[in-house]
């Protein structure tokens, strides 16, 4: 079976021991913690938001007064997953089709209930269900998008 | 028999369409030609030759990131929600 992991799970699991987990984020990540490097499927524009948060917001959201040390080593296990991780994990080339179901499902979800979600959400729901892979996120309103679409999902 | 439209649906299910640079798509070409392979044989063949065939699993390479850089910690506990991933484009794009 293959994994598609949405970027939360990623931050959680490599910053676990600083960050505070709800038991459903414990849950999520020990699941992902147990997967195989082949067993997943990586869509680049994870990577990108990956990068992201280790170099943007890592630093300015949660910087810790004198503690300078401790951010740069967050960063550097961050860019470390991001250099292993996109050599041993399949990479995901998108498919013009995804890419187009997904801006029509984004604008059409604006009113709806799922409003919340961004783009990047409803690319790996629908990058799931296109290609049979089971989704595994800390999003409980992704997993409910997931649900209504008929993707798999791991709770 | 399979009826016209069914057939179209398998093939929309077996074929994604990859896009590649004209540079990357000369050198498949040549490298599939001189192996006597199709383009779409050839990219196979070297995909199925990349993956390794024992991996390690991401709780393994974690210990093993600790093991050698340390364990990561802080006095003060922080909170990550998803609205602080998502703004990571924000600011990305602000700057």
């Amino acid at each position: 079976m293959k994994y598609i992991v949405d970027s939360n799970i990623y931050i959680n699991f490599l910053l676990k021991r600083i960050n505070i987990l709800t038991d459903f984020e414990v849950l999520q990540v020990s699941a992902y913690e147990k997967l195989d490097f082949r067993e997943i499927i990586l869509p680049e524009y994870i990577l990108f938001e990956l990068s992201n948060f280790f170099q943007f917001i890592l630093p300015s959201r949660y910087y810790l007064k004198g503690k300078t040390a401790e951010i740069n080593l967050m960063q550097e296990a961050g860019f470390d997953l991001i250099r292993d991780i996109q050599d041993k994990a399949i990479l995901k080339i998108n498919n013009r089709m995804e890419i187009e179901t997904t801006y029509k499902e984004y604008l059409s979800l604006r009113t709806s209930t799922f409003k919340k979600l961004s783009i990047v959400d409803i690319f790996l729901a629908t990058q799931a269900l296109d290609n049979d892979f089971t989704l595994i996120t800390n999003d409980k309103m992704l997993i409910k998008y997931a649900k209504s679409i008929g993707a798999n999902f791991m709770v | 028999m399979i009826k016209k439209h069914q057939k179209k649906k398998m093939i929309e299910k077996k074929y994604t369409a990859i896009t590649v640079d004209l540079d990357t798509y000369d050198l498949i070409a040549t490298q599939a030609e001189k192996s006597g392979l199709s383009k779409s044989a050839y990219i196979r063949q070297q995909i199925n030759k990349e993956l390794p065939k024992k991996s390690l699993t991401m709780g393994e390479w974690h210990k093993n990131w600790e093991a050698k850089h340390g364990k990561i910690t802080a006095k003060k506990k922080i909170r990550i929600t998803n609205d602080d991933i998502n703004e990571g484009w924000g600011i990305r794009f602000n700057r």
